[in-house]
């Protein structure tokens, strides 16, 4: 769960501090492995919409 | 830093836990936010590589001339770029351009898009928006939209045109032109010399302050991607000011309740999209982990359920941009779970997501106890008392779930001990018992809808009934059997029994003069639990009425001693399939209430 400093493993903080320029140079497969974190699994909730519905609010 | 005006780190352990444990700080969401950056950044690149990868040219120039300006403002206005890249409009349309050219939506939702160049030029409009707020020079061709340029978070110049068009800034200003008409763009959202001005339509916003402490909150209507939150509500003047007067009471409540979290609200929520009531009395709210800092409402009844939905929809929000970057869930797991407050069967990341959120309204709850008195306290207590009870039990699901990941189990475990915390604050009996009935009226509901259980175990108690047997045998530790993602059952007990407590003005000349009330319900709210259990008792031997079978349960619920009649409590969907069982067993007629009653009598093995 940890790194070593303490931190929480992130999977957006090879990033950290890119800018837009920054990134259009990054390498595709690192681009890709952030992405794939994010992108939804098969059978995922895709549209990540939490909404009330049916809810007994 | 470059790139952005946000210095941060990544996410301290510490901070991750105060997050599970529901404090949430400044801080903190500044930390989420900057990763929002982060993510949106990711996804646009991405975007711009897929594009030049499977798309044609003429989008691969759009996408370039958009990224190509947003860089720029980027470099000499990293604040400016970083609102916009943030704007929950921008990760809504990033995503989903990202999932339509990688073959991650179905035909439907693909139907529903505008066509790939409309929907990729979009770009340009955020870039425009950027480069128009940075004062910088650009000039980019720009898709219309509802026969206007939408500039998202700034407003819509009407141009009565289709198509595309071009938007620039030179020394004179920023103008956008289509066919034969150009027109100016006004500096600044608010500037009064053009507020209404011809074609311009500045977002409409709503703003409060309560001892020194402001929010500031653009409504977002005409967006395309807000479409996705539900059916838009019409926002004109009236709704406007409507809106303004019970965010202004809202923010009143927030502030006193929890100023560390309502400063932390003040800095995530720059959006609320309004939406309609799906029917009459049913409000409805919604977020999306794509679109950062937007909230998707009904306007609540009053200003105490506006402070608490905004409470529920941040807890989303944060908790949306916790997942972007820490792995939440060890694997994808199909199975379907019980959320004490959803009538539908979720899976378990709806569990997680409405189990933080009912852990942020827990804490408000509990927060609003001490500052209300009279009444305002009495349904205080009541809302802490369900949502502890209720969160704290989704919790447990969760830690049990085996699907989490480390952090996400440490996350589960995390909010399980605070609520249990919470728990052991005293509430009265009067409270207590009403959160008590509200949590066993959609507990048994949606057992009855969701929930089928295995005909062996129905067969084993239909044997120890037609036997003679004096108490059923002791099944209450068997397997849950299949859930399914089944029509719910209707709420309108439900609803009537939240009334109970929050209108009880309301509830009781609904009861009294209400014709269209089912007349079981109507006795079972007047407390008559005898002629209650007669009516509903008729109504199942008149035909197949799960309905009625929820309310002959509760009345035998309200009726069973504390501790006792587990079988019945936490399965009662075997009385219905046992029902069923033993009328094609025997040609006696079997009553349902006796037979409630006998699966409420505690096994002998476990006296």
């Amino acid at each position: 769960m940890t790194e070593s400093s303490g931190d929480l493993e992130n999977g957006l903080a090879v990033l950290t501090g890119m800018s837009l320029l920054d990134l259009a140079k990054v390498d595709d497969v690192v681009l890709e492995d952030a992405l794939d974190r994010l992108l939804p699994e098969p059978g995922e909730v895709g549209d990540r919409l939490w909404d009330k519905g049916g809810c007994a609010q | 830093m470059r790139g952005s005006s946000m210095a941060c780190s990544t996410l301290a352990r510490e901070d991750f836990l105060r997050l599970a444990g529901g404090e949430i700080t400044f801080g903190i969401v500044k930390n989420l936010r900057h990763y929002q950056l982060i993510k949106n950044e990711l996804l646009l690149e991405a975007l711009r590589r897929t594009v030049h990868a499977c798309a044609g040219q003429d989008e691969a120039a759009v996408i370039d001339a958009a990224t190509g300006t947003l860089g720029e403002v980027q470099a000499t206005h990293p604040s400016v770029a970083a609102k916009f890249m943030t704007l929950p409009q921008f990760g809504s349309w990033a995503a989903e351009c990202l999932f339509r050219l990688r073959g991650l939506l179905s035909a439907p939702q693909i139907d529903a898009l505008p066509p790939l160049s409309i929907h990729l030029g979009r770009a340009a409009t955020f870039a425009a928006a950027a480069a128009i707020e940075a004062g910088h020079p650009f000039d980019l061709t720009v898709p219309l939209h509802a026969g206007g340029f939408s500039l998202p978070g700034l407003g819509m110049m009407y141009l009565e045109a289709r198509g595309w068009g071009r938007c620039w800034r030179n020394g004179d200003g920023a103008l956008v032109a289509a066919g034969s008409r150009t027109a100016a763009v006004p500096a600044g959202r608010a500037d009064p010399a053009h507020e209404g001005g011809k074609g311009w339509v500045p977002v409409p916003r709503i703003t409060a302050q309560a001892h020194g402490l402001a929010i500031d909150v653009g409504i977002e209507i005409l967006d395309p991607v807000v479409q996705r939150f539900g059916s838009i509500s019409h926002f004109g003047q009236d709704e406007h000011g409507l809106w303004q007067e019970r965010l202004a009471e809202a923010w009143q409540i927030l502030v006193s309740n929890d100023r560390q979290a309502a400063e932390a609200i003040a800095s995530v929520l720059t959006t609320i999209v309004p939406l309609r009531e799906p029917r009459k009395g049913y409000p409805t709210s919604a977020t999306s982990g794509w679109a950062w800092g937007a909230a998707a409402l009904s306007l609540p009844p009053d200003p105490l359920s506006l402070a608490e939905t905004i409470v529920h929809e941040f807890h989303h929000l944060i908790l949306g941009a916790l997942d972007d970057i820490i792995a939440l869930m060890a694997k994808v797991d199909r199975r379907l779970y019980y959320a004490p407050w959803r009538d539908d069967a979720r899976p378990l990341p709806g569990l997680l997501q409405g189990c933080y959120a009912h852990l942020g309204v827990t804490g408000f709850w509990l927060r609003q106890r001490r500052l209300s008195s009279g009444r305002a306290r009495q349904r205080s207590d009541v809302e802490f008392a369900r949502r502890s009870q209720g969160a704290f039990e989704a919790a447990e699901t969760l830690a049990a779930s085996g699907a989490l990941s480390e952090a996400g189990q440490a996350f589960a475990a995390r909010m399980r001990d605070r609520l249990a915390e919470w728990r052991r604050e005293p509430v009265c009996d009067l409270a207590r018992l009403d959160a008590s009935e509200i949590a066993a009226e959609h507990r048994i509901r949606w057992r009855l809808a969701h929930v089928r259980p295995s005909p062996a175990i129905i067969d084993r108690l239909a044997r120890a009934r037609l036997g003679g047997s004096p108490t059923p045998p002791n099944v209450a530790r068997t397997p849950t059997a299949a859930v399914r993602p089944h029509c719910p059952l209707p709420s309108i007990r439900f609803r009537l029994l939240e009334l109970r407590y929050r209108d009880e003005a309301r509830f009781r000349r609904l009861i009294e003069a209400e014709t269209t009330l089912d007349e079981a319900d109507t006795a079972l709210l007047r407390g008559d639990d005898a002629a209650a259990e007669t009516l509903y008792r008729r109504r199942i031997e008149a035909r197949e009425d799960l309905d009625a079978w929820a309310g002959l349960i509760l009345v035998r619920h309200r009726n069973v001693s504390a501790g006792t009649g587990r079988l019945l409590r936490e399965r009662p969907e075997f009385a219905v399939a046992l029902y069923r069982r033993l009328n094609t067993l025997s040609d006696t007629a079997h009553d349902p209430a006796a037979l409630v009653a006998w699966l409420s009598e505690d096994p002998a093995s476990t006296r």
